[in-house]
């Protein structure tokens, strides 16, 4: 049932994806030859500019694509589980976890397209597919030997940031649509959802900070003074090595929290989605 | 057949006086085979329950039978067909009398004035 | 004989306002029943508790012999008062979606009815009037071979002629297996094909018997009882 699930709501929310994506990648090729040719025909400065005005619109529409997407896959979580489809998609002889995962892998792997779509599109606006590799090879020049996993562990941190964001966001509106209100009380579900957000976010920030704190209590058994020897570190060259594994360590640990946070919140959203539906 | 129903009897009373009224007048023959419950439902717009409700009452009076597999059938019966008809009549003469009389006119009466009737027309007052 | 929905103390309330009180029913197999009562009765609640899109504050259902859940959901084909399809979707997307999800769909019967409406299966559901989108999802509703149908306001917003579809189609899908539950208050055209009604009056039943009965005690149709024991 998953699996069909998936195949349903992967189908619907590609739709807008896919067609915004193509758009998008339409304009920065088209930027791209402009700039091709802009390139290798020196003399016209008129067609310098063009390429300069379409690769600046082609950045901005690649940003817009990304962010674009992302807003619209939310919407669509809002709209199919708690608008009018709501009343089809918990009709189904399906479970709410199911309904829940099947939402958040489907539009994980349409973040993932929107930016495997923005990666290839920044390379056809710059002619070169490779941009990726040649930033993270600067990035690791700046690093000593020792923590050339410090870019790994980035990469990882960004992916699972972004499967991370979707849950939260999901599972505030599921929480906000699903809180219980008095007879008299109309509250806009919406509002309700950000505020549930918002708290959400406000207990993360706090657990994080928690987190840093016993870091260095623990690492340097000392808070003020450790914090300014943990600074003092990003200029020394010897122990450049220890100051990029404390950051690793202390995102691992932020990184824990979240995965903390996450299961948390599925557990509870999938709670409210069996036992506290209240379809209006 | 026309199905027109009245509200304050029963559906299943009314549909087996349809069909008796169909049988006397001769539109269902002896030995005629009935459609399935849920067709003759459908074509009337009742409710299957109440169709069968009908129909099984009737079988029960000995107007209808059924085979097992090959389904119902209108009986043969001339005497029945006559009975049916007199019955018929005397619920028609019994409704004319009892509007009749909620007008005020003993039996008598009505029946002086259904002949003034035949004979040239009741006058308009 | 089979008992297909089973309501004990049923309690619902939205904030302070108690919609259903002590809801107490049992619907056996092969009847078609009328769940009658005003707007605000409760009728929608309390079919939208036995679908599964709201939860009882107290009580117990009991649908085709489970609770309300996955199990409920497979057997049960419930028919909202609202386009539950997204306006985007093709017709033939929607038979898709049935099909997947829905053992007992019959889409082959589903497709010949529609194609008997000249419903294009291609066409956009924002294209269709409500009157065929009604339709429409009444045909995908009645095309399964549910035990328990649930038909919230099905004539609503309705011409004539289509009422007269839709009450068509229901008895055409009829079986003695199942049963029907239809909640209205267009209730002179859907008396015939009812063998039972509940009234609803202010979240409670006030009345649950069979049409013939009422009938027979009362000399007037179920139309007429309504308008009496529901007089403003």
């Amino acid at each position: 049932m998953l699996k069909k699930l998936l195949y349903h709501d992967l189908k619907a929310e590609m739709r807008f994806a896919g067609m915004f994506a193509g758009i998008v990648f339409a304009i920065c090729v088209l930027s791209g030859v402009l700039k091709g040719v802009a390139d290798a025909v020196d003399t016209m400065p008129a067609l310098r500019y063009a390429a300069e005005f379409t690769m600046l619109f082609g950045g901005l529409a690649v940003f817009a694509m990304v962010v674009s997407i992302l807003i619209y896959l939310l919407l669509f979580y809002r709209k199919n589980l708690f608008k009018d489809e709501g009343y089809l998609m918990h009709t189904l002889p399906v479970t709410p976890g199911r309904l829940f995962w099947s939402k958040v892998i489907s539009s994980y792997i349409c973040l993932l397209f929107a930016f495997a779509v923005a990666y290839i599109c920044v390379g056809a606006l710059c002619l070169k597919l490779n941009w990726g590799v040649e930033v993270l090879a600067e990035l690791r020049r700046d690093l000593p030997q020792e923590s050339a996993g410090f870019v790994a562990v980035l990469l990882i941190y960004l992916f699972l940031l972004s499967f991370a964001v979707l849950i939260v966001i999901f599972s505030s509106i599921t929480i906000g649509n699903t809180i219980q209100l008095g007879a008299r009380v109309s509250v806009n579900r919406d509002i309700l959802s950000v505020l549930v957000y918002a708290v959400i976010y406000f207990i993360q920030q706090i657990a994080s900070s928690l987190v840093l704190l016993f870091y260095f209590l623990f690492r340097y058994k000392n808070l003020l003074g450790g914090f300014s020897q943990f600074a003092s570190m990003a200029d020394n060259e010897q122990v450049k090595a220890d100051f990029f594994r404390d950051i690793s360590v202390i995102l691992g640990a932020a990184g824990s929290v979240a995965v903390l946070l996450c299961v948390g919140l599925s557990v509870i959203s999938i709670h409210r989605l069996n036992k506290k539906l209240n379809m209006d | 057949m026309e199905w027109k129903f009245e509200d304050d009897i029963p559906i299943y009373q009314q549909i087996m006086d349809i069909v008796k009224q169909q049988i006397a007048v001769g539109g269902l023959e002896a030995g005629q085979k009935l459609p399935s419950v849920r067709e003759l439902a459908l074509e009337a717009g009742v409710n299957p329950n109440t169709m069968q409700k009908a129909l099984a009452e009737l079988e029960r009076e000995g107007l209808l039978y059924s085979q097992r597999t090959a389904g119902r059938f209108v009986a043969e019966q001339k005497r029945i067909k006559q009975g049916l008809q007199e019955d018929l009549m005397r619920e028609y003469m019994q409704i004319f009398l009892e509007n009749m009389s909620k007008l005020g006119y003993s039996a008598q009466e009505a029946l002086q004035l259904l002949q003034k009737y035949l004979e040239g027309g009741v006058k308009e007052k | 004989m089979n008992v297909l929905l089973q309501c004990e103390g049923i309690h619902k309330s939205y904030g302070n306002r108690k919609v259903l009180e002590d809801i107490s029913l049992e619907i056996p197999q092969g009847r078609i029943i009328g769940l009658l009562g005003p707007n605000g009765s409760g009728k929608t609640t309390l079919i939208k508790l036995v679908s599964g899109l709201l939860v009882p504050d107290a009580g117990k259902i009991l649908a085709a012999g489970n609770q309300i859940g996955v199990e409920s959901k497979k057997r049960i084909s419930y028919l909202p008062e609202r386009t539950y399809f997204s306006s985007s979707w093709k017709v033939k997307e929607t038979l898709c979606l049935f099909e997947d999800f829905y053992e007992d769909f019959n889409r082959e019967a589903a497709e010949r009815t529609l194609q008997t409406l000249q419903i294009d299966l291609k066409s956009r559901i924002s294209t269709l009037s409500k009157g065929t989108r009604e339709k429409l999802q009444l045909v995908l509703v009645m095309s399964r071979e549910a035990e328990l149908y649930l038909l919230d306001e099905p004539m609503g917003g309705v011409d004539p002629a289509a009422r007269d579809f839709i009450l068509k189609t229901i008895l055409a899908n009829y079986n003695e297996q199942a049963s029907i539950l239809i909640s209205t208050h267009l209730i002179q055209d859907v008396e015939k094909i009812l063998d039972d009604v509940i009234f609803l009056k202010q979240g409670h039943i006030v009345l649950q018997k069979s049409v013939d009965q009422l009938r027979q005690e009362h000399k007037k149709s179920v139309d007429a009882l309504f308008r009496e024991v529901f007089a403003c």
